[in-house]
């Protein structure tokens, strides 16, 4: 007969209503931007790895063969302090780097395509890059090594930007589910606030009166939450699939990853929390200034 | 049980509503609380039952000073003061019986467990039939017995009624106020504030608080401003 049933009665609010939509918004835009942010960091990872120890021997084409050319500049470099290994690329694979630009085929047949040689750094060794250039510029004029440690940093600094803002965007979109929170419950203690006053004086503590307030933020932040999961599963499965692997010697996939999908199943959770603790906050605050 | 020390209320800047007010009700003892409309009855009920507080003077209840309360405690004097709003002040969307539960299930009680001490109250009230009605299918009456039974569902040291007949026809106001007197004869300090002088006449054995131009003077039984009040009623009673 004693039904289980709050004595603050939230079903009648109307104005309450459109709190999971709201929040399923702004739980949208931070799962995007939360796989934004482990996307980056996964690339830099992979940019870092393949990268860092690498450096590129341009050989400028001419009209004569370079064979004997890029096997001078070649036992240069292999007989140069710090370097482990010196390798080089194959006119197939300087047709398949070439791809994604020219297509597929033998369009860059016919280019002056210059020739290449990859050098691996020994770990934690360094190469004086100008003079092994100077060495190199002996044996083939022109020649020039170009080091993937400077582009790389200056790729990072352009990643981690993009990170901060990123994670700027996330605090933001926190800061103003907290806002709407806010405003929600206390649009919630002036409609019930008959309740809240028989309540209060019949004897009901503080917390037993937040705890009607948490418990509803709690369960609409969460309906909220994942309705912007949701969302956002549906988005990135079609930016996964739309987007081409964007593979230009660094990788960059947009596939989030173990992290990221971790970080997108406890977002709803963060929310509805959020979501508790602010509603929570919200009316200690005003039944502190009721007698 | 409840001492007023110089008590003084205003609202604001407005004119006081109670000023110096002086009184002790012991334990046990039973009161009609009256005076014309806007005298401060109702204003000086909510000091008792800590809805308000004073802007002078010294409030002690149950022996202790409420201004040196801590908040925090609030509640459990709160509990021990059961209350009879004006309008009774129900849960629209609560039964009978969820609302009478209501001071119970908020002290951490098992719904289950108080189920049928409810059904008994309700029963006591003459409500038996109508434990599962909504208060708005349920005549004023039938409000003020609910909001009797939730104000002493917690067998509170102290009932406040506040004009607990002035919706009912004098048949089930003489019914409430005898409601009170059982619940007086338990122990339990009654204050009941009234216009009704009829009401008082015929309860003349009871002590009344008359509140006028902010203060309060006590009449005991059968004292002059009673007995005439008791005339004019037509039913004056002579008890020893």
């Amino acid at each position: 007969m004693i039904k289980r049933r709050s004595p603050v009665p939230f079903e009648r609010e109307r104005s309450e209503r459109f709190l999971p939509f709201v929040i399923g918004a702004m739980t949208f835009l931070g799962a995007l931007a939360v796989v934004l942010l482990f996307t980056l960091d996964a690339a830099m990872t992979r940019w870092r790895a393949d990268l860092r120890d690498t450096l590129t021997v341009q050989i400028p084409a001419t009209k004569e063969a370079g064979g004997e050319r890029a096997e001078a500049v070649l036992a240069i470099v292999r007989a140069t302090p710090g370097v482990a290994n010196a390798q080089l690329v194959t006119y197939e694979e300087v047709e398949r780097l070439l791809e994604p630009w020219l297509g597929k085929g033998s369009a860059a047949k016919g280019l002056p395509i210059p020739i290449l040689i990859d050098i691996t750094r020994a770990p934690g060794a360094t190469i004086d890059r100008a003079a092994t250039e100077r060495q190199i510029q002996k044996a083939a004029p022109g020649a020039t090594i170009e080091d993937h440690g400077t582009w790389l940093n200056r790729l990072v600094r352009l990643a981690l930007s993009i990170q901060l803002v990123a994670a700027a965007i996330v605090m933001l979109i926190g800061a103003a589910a907290i806002a709407v929170v806010v405003f929600a419950t206390r649009a919630g203690l002036a409609v019930h606030h008959d309740a809240i006053e028989i309540l209060h004086l019949i004897g009901a503590q503080d917390a037993y009166i937040a705890r009607e307030f948490q418990t509803r933020a709690l369960s609409l932040g969460l309906r909220g939450g994942l309705y912007g999961l949701a969302l956002a599963a549906v988005a990135i499965a079609v930016f996964t699939a739309a987007l081409p692997d964007l593979s230009v010697a660094p990788a960059f996939r947009f596939s989030p990853d173990g992290r990221a999908l971790v970080a997108l199943v406890l977002l709803p959770v963060a929310t509805a929390l959020i979501a508790l603790l602010t509603a929570r906050h919200t009316v200690m605050r005003a039944l502190g200034r009721m007698p | 049980m409840i001492r007023f020390e110089k008590v003084g209320l205003r609202y604001g800047e407005r004119p006081e509503v109670l000023r110096g007010v002086n009184f002790d009700l012991s334990a046990g003892s039973f009161h009609f609380l009256t005076g014309p409309s806007g005298a401060g009855k109702s204003s000086l009920l909510k000091l008792i039952y800590l809805a308000l507080h004073p802007t002078e003077g010294r409030i002690i209840l149950f022996g202790r000073d409420v201004a040196k309360v801590p908040r925090r405690e609030l509640p459990w004097l709160r509990r021990r003061i059961g209350v009879v709003f004006q309008n009774f002040r129900l849960l629209g969307h609560f039964s009978a019986i969820e609302n009478v539960a209501l001071p119970l299930l908020i002290k951490g009680a098992k719904r289950q467990e108080v189920e049928t001490h409810v059904i008994e109250l309700l029963r006591w009230v003459g409500l038996g039939e109508r434990v599962a009605a909504y208060p708005a299918t349920m005549s004023d009456g039938e409000k003020q017995r609910v909001a009797i039974a939730r104000a002493v569902v917690g067998r509170p040291s102290v009932l406040l009624a506040d004009e607990p007949t002035g919706n009912i026809d004098p048949d089930q106001a003489i019914r409430i106020v005898h409601l009170f007197e059982e619940l007086n004869k338990l122990g339990t300090t009654v204050v009941i504030a009234t216009h009704d002088q009829n009401l008082i006449a015929r309860y003349n054995h009871h002590p009344v608080l008359h509140l006028e131009r902010a203060a309060v003077r006590r009449h005991d039984p059968l004292s002059p401003v009673t007995a005439l009040a008791a005339a004019a009623a037509g039913g004056v009673r002579s008890h020893d």
